[in-house]
């Protein structure tokens, strides 16, 4: 087994504090497979408001480390990880959620779990291995740990009858899952790339608060659909914004099929203006009011990251040499 | 610690919450996270079992003293409507601030974050509130959640302490109700024991003719108010011993009573009481300066009066002073202003002219005031008008009539003569409670006063007298301090804010004064020597009536069955 060494740093400094953002294994998009009529919004019909459940994770570093193992060396780290549900069916309350932990190390390095002593209780950091082995590798890994785990919770929430699921982030499209038609949607906050053309994408300039773009197909390499997406306007543009502010992108399963697709995105645009973030939150509007009240209980939920981080320094002094 | 199937407080106390660990917990005070499913509100007694290392286990009792609620995840103020809306999930949070009452065994420690906290019921509820520790326990009221609440009698009778003092706006205090209520609960419960039927008690009637109905059953009293007294352990009735007195109606011995003609007696003093008992000083009874030299020449008068008056041996109620019998009230006036008037009298003394002419003002107005309370040859039995409080457990004496200046000798002279009977007597026990509404009109603050130095008699020395002083007042910042500091017990109606604000209620805690300000009639603050936080009681509705109307029998449904039907 390995030898661990803290790394003295904040983790919040250092070694890169960002995941890699995720790279779509998707490079194309087909823009016609609802419509060839690009030149106006689609406006939502909104069916009266339904029962949704918000999935959402967050995950932090508690310490940076190097792993020595004979004349190898890798970085790792000690993290924390939640996820959880909001259920707002009229009232919103907060639903199941999980806290987990993990020691993760890269190159391949095998590790066991570490049990720490933390107060009165002790915290279980699960092994787990990147296979990269640069700096930000243990970070990616634990970025991956939170995606399955969110992912797990949405198949569970439809699995109990859910009978729609909004995902904080990507869906992780190009991997297989077992509930490929699950009406799980996710919300995407950022545009990492661009998917349509700028013919098309001229579009979400005329996007009001409950308009959407016509639905277009994602594909990968070897042109098969892997998934369908839109974009969603949350709320009215303002004159300083640039004009993809107050917009997410959603995306469904291919597995869903195309009917069911455009099906969800009627009944999300319609929802989302009335879950757009509060002004006064830093992501406003796209972190959803819900998502970031979700975020800060989860949060909260992992622990104070001093005592951990302390509890963690407090164990490695006692297993060192 | 919740596991004890075979601890007793299981049966009573419930489990409400648990201490938290967010606000500082203190041995003084700390703060129970209140669970979802179960509630505290103010004046609950909470308990918390407590373990110290080498001490074994610590019971820390206390009272709610405050409670809040607040979303847990919301930051903004605006987020309430979208928690309404259903878009914002938060925690709702709801915790009770304890102020602790009683260690025991007495290790000042706080109680530990994490530790079930319990609402204290029967024995775990008289623990807290030290009602245990109380030998005689006298019925104060009901708590908010309906239990009963008691004063110890050992800080009423004077074994440790005594005196009530009562505080509040008129009108929606209901202080004399409470002190009568009071009085009721210490007659008509076991507590005074072998002496309750020589315990006696004065009450004046300073406003309306409330009190003129204690000897009659209240007839409006509902089920719910009847079953208050149940839970007290007191009978419901009206008081079972009255005495009632009201001034004569001028020029005749009919008493001055509007709502009722039976049962009131008129009370009157005679001349040769006047003289003898020196009561001219009750004359000058508003308060004066104490350099004011008017004080000496009242006593000059009425040693001389006392010394060259003989009882006339024509009529029990006069006098004869220089051979010629002084045959009323105007008579005697007349005869002590030609004697200070008179430059060359002894009676005078060095005086200035200004003192005697000052002196001669007040005396011209005082018998203008209360002539008719001081009968002469006109006497037909003075022995019979004469105010006897030994015959009937409670004795009310009228004076809501008078002028204010037969206000103050009517009190002032009933107040003297108790005193100097107590005095006499030489022990405590049998009580005698005195009942005195507007004490700032007789103690006040400022200035010296003949029936102020009575009552201040009364307020420091009659603990060991056996004489209990139950005053009341709007504005306790205007009575005289020494009179409401000896008050072992401070009751605290509805206050104005501003007089709530003042140190005289230093007792009350912030939020207690913010509460005072908001009291309904029927509701009082109590403070007592045993418990360090004043507690909010309600008392039954009187079960006495406090009005004719009140007083009439139970009307029947139909007013003319008692004439038949054919």
């Amino acid at each position: 087994m390995p030898v661990l060494y803290a790394d003295p740093w904040n983790p919040e400094f250092g070694m890169g504090y960002d995941a890699a953002l995720e790279d779509s294994p998707l490079p194309r998009a087909d823009p016609f497979v609802e419509s060839t009529d690009w030149s106006r919004p689609l406006t939502a019909s909104s069916a009266g408001p339904e029962p949704v459940w918000f999935v959402d994770g967050v995950r932090r570093v508690d310490l940076r480390i190097l792993a020595d193992e004979g004349e190898r060396r890798v970085p790792g780290l000690f993290g924390s990880y939640a996820v959880g549900a909001v259920r707002c069916d009229g009232a919103a309350a907060f639903d199941r959620h999980r806290v987990c932990r993990a020691v993760i190390v890269a190159g391949g390095m095998r590790q066991d779990g570490v049990d720490v002593r933390c107060g009165a209780r002790s915290l279980m950091f699960e092994p787990a291995t990147a296979s990269r082995s640069d700096p930000n590798a243990p970070l990616d890994k634990l970025q991956e740990l939170m995606r399955v785990a969110e992912q797990n919770l949405s198949a569970e929430l439809v699995g109990s009858g859910a009978p729609l699921v909004l995902a904080d982030g990507p869906l992780r499209l190009g991997e297989e899952v077992a509930e490929r038609g699950a009406p799980v949607v996710g919300v995407v906050k950022r545009f990492v790339r661009q998917y349509l053309e700028p013919a098309e994408e001229a579009l979400l300039t005329k996007l009001g608060p409950g308009d959407r773009t016509p639905v277009f197909a994602l594909l990968d390499r070897e042109d098969s659909v892997r998934g369908y997406s839109w974009y969603a306007r949350l709320v009215e543009l303002r004159p300083p914004w640039h004009d993809h502010a107050g917009v997410v992108r959603c995306e469904v399963r291919a597995g869903v099929g195309l009917e069911p697709a455009v099906g969800l995105a009627e009944r999300v645009t319609a929802l989302l203006p009335s879950y757009a973030g509060r002004p006064s939150d830093p992501r406003a509007p796209q972190n959803l009011a819900p998502v970031a009240a979700l975020e800060e209980w989860l949060k909260h939920r992992m622990g104070h990251r001093w005592l951990v981080r302390r509890a963690l320094l407090t164990h490695l002094l006692g297993t060192e040499g | 610690m919740a596991e004890h199937e075979d601890d007793p407080r299981q049966e009573a106390s419930e489990r409400v919450g648990m201490v938290l660990g967010t606000e500082d917990s203190t041995p003084l005070t700390f703060w129970v996270g209140v669970s979802e499913d179960s509630y505290l509100q103010l004046d609950d007694a909470v308990i918390v079992d407590t373990e110290v290392p080498g001490r074994g286990t610590i019971r820390i009792s206390g009272i709610v003293q405050d409670a809040r609620a607040r979303h847990e995840g919301a930051s903004f103020d605006t987020d309430v409507f979208l928690v309404e809306r259903g878009v914002l999930p938060v925690d709702t949070a709801v915790s009770a601030q304890v102020v602790a009452t009683r260690f025991e065994p007495e290790v000042y420690v706080p109680p530990m974050p994490g530790l079930p906290a319990f609402r204290a019921r029967g024995a775990d509820r008289d623990q807290a509130m030290y009602f245990d520790q109380m030998g005689r326990r006298v019925p104060a009221g009901l708590s908010r959640d309906g239990e009963p609440m008691f004063l110890d009698l050992d800080f009423l009778d004077g074994s440790r302490g005594a005196h009530v003092n009562i505080s509040g706006v008129s009108g929606v205090a209901t202080k004399t109700t409470y002190a009568l209520f009071l009085l009721y609960a210490l007659f008509h419960s076991e507590v005074l024991g072998s002496y309750a039927v020589n315990t006696k008690a004065i009450v004046f009637n300073v406003k309306g003719e409330d009190l003129m109905w204690l000897d009659k059953p209240n007839a409006r009293l509902t089920e719910d108010q009847r079953a208050d007294y149940g839970r007290l352990g007191l009978p419901v009735g009206p008081f079972s011993s009255v005495g009632l007195w009201a001034p004569p109606r001028p020029g005749s011995a009919v008493p001055q009573v509007e709502s009722r003609s039976e049962g009131v007696t008129s009370y009157y003093w005679t001349l040769r009481e006047f003289v003898r008992e020196k009561y001219l000083r009750f004359l000058f009874a508003e308060a004066e300066d104490e350099r004011s030299q008017i004080a000496d020449l009242v006593a000059r008068v009425e040693s001389y009066l006392d010394r060259e008056c003989t009882d006339d041996p024509e009529h029990d109620a006069t006098v004869v002073y220089g051979g010629y019998p002084v045959k009323d009230f105007a008579s005697l006036c007349e005869l002590i202003r030609e004697n200070v008037e008179d430059e060359h009298s002894t009676w005078r003394g060095r005086l200035a002219d200004s003192t005697v002419a000052a002196f001669v003002r007040r005396l011209d107005a005082g018998r203008f005031r209360m002539g008719h309370l001081i009968w002469g040859r006109e006497a037909e039995n003075p022995a019979a008008h004469r105010i006897d409080w030994e015959s009937n457990q409670v004795t009310v004496v009228d004076i809501h009539n008078l002028h204010d200046r037969a206000k103050r000798f009517v009190t002032g002279v009933v107040i003297k003569r108790l005193f100097e009977h107590k005095e006499r007597m030489g022990r405590r026990e049998p009580l005698t409670f005195l009942v005195l509404d507007e004490l700032n009109r007789y103690a006040p603050r400022e200035g010296w006063s003949p029936i102020k130095e009575v009552l201040l008699d009364v307020a420091e020395r009659g603990r060991s007298l056996g004489m209990i002083l139950i005053g009341a007042e709007q504005t306790a910042s205007e009575v005289e301090r020494r009179v409401i500091s000896n008050a072992a017990y401070r009751v605290v109606g509805r206050l104005d804010t501003a007089e709530a604000q003042r140190s005289e209620y230093g007792f009350l805690p912030a939020v207690t004064r913010a509460r005072a300000s908001i009291l309904k009639p029927g509701s009082m603050i109590l403070q007592q020597p045993h418990i360090p936080i004043p507690l909010q009681i309600r008392f039954p509705f009187p079960s006495w009536a406090t009005r004719a109307e009140e007083a009439a029998p139970a009307a029947t449904e139909d007013p003319f069955a008692a004439f038949g039907t054919d």
